[in-house]
């Protein structure tokens, strides 16, 4: 014991290294540790009880408990780009020049001006957010700001993440969660019979509540088990490793923090995800205390006794130096004799059971003092705990006894398994009344629960538990734990009347349960969520079971019937950049590029995401901004000559002998007609009657088409086809074959398309004659043999060139190299889209799912002649009726008037009043023809509206304009352009 | 995540897969009623326990399958090629 560390005991401390103290901050705080403590141990040995503000009443908090079922002790470690907010100080080891800061207080943990809240708590109830604040809801936006700075954890990091963070998968026979007693039973004897284990294990040793023990058999035990492990080759040793979730067909998430064990890093990660698929799984997690209920059971200074118990044995740190004792059964013994022969001056135990039985009363021959039949009713103090308020509960009404002198209450409400990983699987759960406690069922899956994950807390019990585990053999029978003879912790009387917390995470107290299932809400998923009973980084550990109980009692129903809340992964936090792993940035996802890719980087283009590739937007010369750019662009095809890359378009060769019957049901038009070498524009439809997809098809041979798709449409549009070939019409003989990758596409456009196209290809008659609309010709271009498609999407003159994608940057460069004399500009996806949108032509803007070809002006497409996909639902009376959205183009007024974003259109403009909708804005772009906005829009009955003004409004931007109402085709409407 | 026993790949994970709904469900003639092509096209069974069901293995081979799946456990029973059940 020193001055810096006045709880540090000679007694215990199997897990530190005493022969060295180190030094870390704790709000500037110099804390100095043994290498092996974690921060709480460190800041418990140091004295520094307080360590954090609650949630939303901002009541001083402590330690609360061991593990990762801690509710308080929640901190920020380290600062600006490796800043990790809400880490738990009981799971985190100590590191030299740590930097550790207390959350949720200000300006000071000591001094913290939102205290004030607890004075006022009165009047912040279960649901007091939802029933105070959402009047009036424009307020809300006022409010919001407040109570976000005043409830709350940690700080969110602003700046970027510079930690390393990796991912690995791997396969294994047996995955042991848990590496201690029965979890290294279990790992030993599974490898002994030649299996591949993996032993998980959340510290950074292994051994669990082997090290909350005092010296025995049991250690020797411990460590030869662990030295056989470390030397079998088919064993994975992982300490610092959470396992946070348990999917489907046993696939574990895992969570190793690197640094926790290994401050000498290399080129090791922070932390790795591991995602493991295993034969079978042993859940040897443990158990986790409960708590009591007293009035004040939340000041710094109450813990758990188990807690207590492993801060004295594991790290050489007592809890308080005059601590009470206060629970229901025998395990409170040993710990007060530990305690005392640890200096500590053991003020009292307070046993709920009026008959104690012989270990108490041994207790008391040798000087002890107990109280029996009586509970801890209220506890004094504010800051730290100074008095514990006992009552007599053995008899009648509660009588207050005495108030007992003390700076650490010990409660113990008994155990119960941590059910998260068997939960999550999907096991069943069962109630188990002896020990007051829901523990593991029949399993889902190839799993089991071990030792304390199964409600066998003795020590012997759980390894042989572990050993029939290993074996795969059925577990021994569990004795029935019996804690009958003293009240459960929600039942214990409030005598005193004072707050008694059930959730320390979230200040849920008792009454706010009793409130919420007098307010009507008896499912404990709602009670959940109106009062946030559970939730926060502990998932409920603690409270979960306790404030379950106390809805069952207030809506009068069984516990076992109530059910628990659903267990969600993670079963504690994982970081998001252990989750994210190396996926980030210029890596997170793959990119698709186009063979001309670099050459539109040397041409200065800006990309855009488009599905999975990378396209072009526009080019820039000059500083042009988008708009700018775009405009240019279009008005460059209009006038002259453009040419844009169309790679990314979807295209599947389709052959076969049935291939000509399959085309006619994949598409709603006929398609079995198509002569040889020629094209037509196709409809794909669901089969609830809405536009699927679009492109033009050509048929190479009799057995062979060659159909285009949408670039986002192009994945989904091929497992339609394998639908139809395998699903529908397995009897069909065709074959589908994405292609989409195999061609580098580029479409030449504008009124000088063919000149260019003659000294392109000059094998080539690209005379009207020569080549018509929607005819395919072979030919040669820059060396390279291409595909010549004419076409036309911009409503100009226009042909499409198809050459093998190796040869794409060759092509490409060869365009525009000898389009100079041409006037040839290379135009980007947005000068495409303002093209096709004075055309009419739809995209997945129009074709949105909810449109069918006569919504888009496309009904007479659909032939009645055949069976085709989605045809017949066309028939069906809904989508007959007057009324639907219909495709209608739109031309401002004022040539000035910009169309916003995300449009409205109304019949009125805008006034005081709210305007019914008529539709929507599907897409718009300024036309360099028309020279003003111009959008495609669908409105209901639009059809109808042709030659009408309406406005375009966005009351959330404040912007409306005028337009008229026109036919989807704004320019060039009998198509004179394409075809001259 | 689900390891789905492929017949043509072997056990795979899940994500490589894209459900494709009921495998009962039989397409109507295109003479059918307007109440079969509705049930066809929007009613589906919602099965607490046993369902068969299609699976296209996208990432994969791209067979369509036809996996007996437990709803509650995921539990798999057989698994075999779509095509090879069709009449």
């Amino acid at each position: 014991m020193s001055a810096r560390q006045p709880n540090r005991s000679d007694t215990g401390g199997w897990l530190i290294d005493r022969s060295c103290v180190e030094i870390f901050t704790f709000d500037g705080r110099e804390i100095p540790f043994h290498p092996g403590d974690t921060v709480a141990s460190a800041l418990l040995a140091a004295g520094e009880t307080l360590v954090g503000r609650s949630f939303k009443l901002h009541r001083p908090r402590g330690i609360f408990g061991l593990g990762a079922e801690e509710p308080n002790a929640l901190l920020t470690l380290g600062a600006g780009p490796t800043l990790t907010p809400n880490a738990r100080a009981t799971m985190i080891p100590a590191k030299p020049d740590m930097q550790v800061s207390s959350q949720n207080r200000w300006p000071s943990l000591k001094h913290d001006a939102f205290g004030l809240l607890d004075k006022v708590k009165a009047v912040l109830p279960a649901g007091f957010y939802y029933k105070t604040f959402m009047w009036p809801a424009s307020r809300w936006m006022t409010y919001e700001k407040y109570i976000r700075r005043m409830a709350g954890l940690g700080p969110a990091p602003r700046e970027r993440d510079t930690e390393e963070y990796a991912r690995r998968n791997v396969h294994c026979d047996v995955l042991i969660a848990g590496g201690g007693p029965a979890g290294l039973a279990a790992a030993e004897v599974a490898a002994a019979n030649g299996q591949f284990v993996i032993l998980a294990h959340a510290r950074p040793s292994f051994g669990g509540g082997v090290h909350s023990m005092p010296q025995g058999p049991h250690r020797r035990w411990f460590q030869d088990t662990l030295a056989r492990l470390e030397a079998m080759p088919n064993v994975r040793l992982m300490t610092s490793t959470t396992v946070a979730g348990y999917y489907e067909h046993e696939l574990l998430t895992l969570c190793e923090r690197v640094r926790d064990r290994d401050s000498a890093l290399g080129t090791a990660p922070t932390e790795r995800f591991w995602e493991v698929r295993a034969g079978r799984v042993i859940i040897a997690t443990g158990a986790i205390e409960r708590p009591l209920l007293f009035a004040n059971n939340d000041r710094p200074g109450i813990m758990l006794a188990s807690a207590a118990q492993g801060y004295l044995w594991r790290f050489g740190v007592l809890a308080g130096q005059a601590p009470v004792l206060f629970g229901g059964d025998d395990s409170l013994y040993p710990l007060a004799r530990a305690l005392k022969d640890a200096g500590a001056a053991v003020r009292a135990v307070v046993d709920l059971r009026s008959d104690p039985g012989l270990v108490a009363a041994a207790y008391v021959a040798d000087g002890g003092k107990v109280i029996a039949g009586a509970m801890v009713a209220k506890a004094h103090g504010a800051k730290r705990v100074s008095g514990a308020e006992v009552w007599r509960i053995d008899g009648g009404a509660p009588q207050v006894q005495e108030t007992i002198p003390t700076d650490a209450i010990l409660i113990s409400g008994g155990f119960g398994p941590s059910l998260q990983l068997h939960a999550q699987s999907k096991g069943a759960l069962v109630w188990d009344e002896g020990l007051g406690s829901f523990v593991p069922g029949a399993p889902n899956g190839a799993n089991c629960s071990i030792g304390g994950a199964r409600g066998v807390f003795d020590l012997p019990n759980a390894i042989a538990d572990g050993v029939a585990a290993g074996k795969a053999e059925p577990l021994p029978e569990r004795d029935q734990a019996d804690r009958s003879t003293a009240p459960q912790p929600w039942e214990l009387p409030n005598p005193t009347g004072g707050i008694r917390f059930v959730d320390l995470q979230n200040d849920v107290a008792d009454k706010d349960i009793a409130l919420a299932a007098r307010e009507g809400w008896h499912s404990i998923e709602h009670v959940k969520r109106y009062t946030t009973l559970g939730m926060g980084t502990d998932q409920g550990k603690i409270a979960g079971p306790i404030g379950l109980a106390l809805l069952a009692a207030a809506t009068g129903k069984e516990v076992a019937k109530t059910g628990l809340t659903t267990f969600r992964p993670p079963a504690t936090p994982v970081t998001f950049g252990a989750v994210a792993g190396g996926h980030l940035g210029e890596v997170g996802h793959a990119i698709r590029r186009s063979a001309a890719d670099s050459r539109h980087e040397s041409q200065n283009a800006v990309f855009i995401d488009a599905g999975l590739w990378r396209r072009p937007q526009f080019y820039t010369t000059n500083g042009a901004t988008l708009g700018e750019a775009y405009r240019a662009e279009a008005a460059a095809v209009r006038a002259g000559l453009g040419l844009v890359d169309v790679s990314t378009l979807g295209k599947i060769d389709l052959a076969g002998p049935d291939a000509a019957t399959l085309m006619d049901r994949l598409y709603c038009n006929t398609m079995g007609t198509l002569k040889v070498g020629r094209g037509r524009y196709g409809l794909m439809l669901r089969e609830d009657g809405r536009v699927f997809d679009d492109g033009v098809v050509f048929r190479l041979a009799d057995d062979r088409f060659h159909l285009t798709c949408t670039t986002g449409g192009a994945g989904a549009v091929y497992q339609h086809i394998e639908h139809a070939l395998q699903v529908l019409w397995a009897d069909l003989k065709a074959y589908a074959t994405p292609v989409s990758e195999e061609w580098f596409a580029a479409a030449i456009a504008g009124p000088k398309a063919r000149e260019y196209l003659a000294a392109l290809a000059p094998e080539l008659d690209a005379s009207n004659e020569g080549l018509p609309m929607m005819r395919l010709a072979e030919t040669t271009i820059a060396g390279v043999p291409a595909r010549v498609m004419r076409m036309s999407y911009s409503g100009e003159l226009s042909f499409e060139i198809n050459v093998p994608a190796d040869w794409g940057g060759h092509v490409w460069a060869h365009m525009i190299s000898t389009g100079d004399s041409f006037g040839l500009t290379a135009y980007g996806t947005e000068a495409m889209g303002a093209l096709r949108i004075e055309k009419g032509h739809v995209t997945h803007s129009e074709a949105d799912g909810r449109t069918t070809p006569d919504d888009l002006g496309l009904g007479r497409m659909a032939s009645r002649k055949k069976d085709a996909i989605g045809v017949r639902a066309l028939d069906l009376p809904a989508l007959q009726e007057s009324g639907r959205k219909q495709l209608v183009g739109l031309v401002a007024d004022d040539p000035a008037a910009a169309f916003p974003q995300g449009a409205q259109v109304t019949a009125e403009a805008l006034g005081d009043q709210p305007r019914p909708s008529l539709g929507h804005v599907s897409s718009y772009a300024y036309s360099s023809e028309l020279k003003r906005m111009v959008a495609l829009a669908l409105l209901k009955d639009g059809r109808a509206l042709h030659g009408q003004t309406v406005h375009v409004v966005s009351p959330i931007m404040g912007v409306a304009a005028a337009a008229k109402v026109t036919d989807p085709v704004m320019i060039d409407p009998d198509g004179e352009r394409l075809r001259g | 995540m689900m390891l789905i026993p492929c017949p043509h790949c072997g056990p795979r994970p899940e994500t490589e897969f894209v459900y494709g709904g009921d495998a009962n469900v039989k397409r109507p003639d295109p003479s059918a009623s307007d109440a079969e092509w509705t049930d066809y096209i929007y009613i589906r069974d919602n099965p607490k326990g046993a369902h068969r069901e299609l699976w296209l293995h996208a990432a994969g081979c791209h067979s369509w399958l036809t996996i007996e799946r437990d709803t509650v456990t995921h539990a798999l029973g057989s698994v075999s090629y779509t095509k090879d059940s069709a009449e």
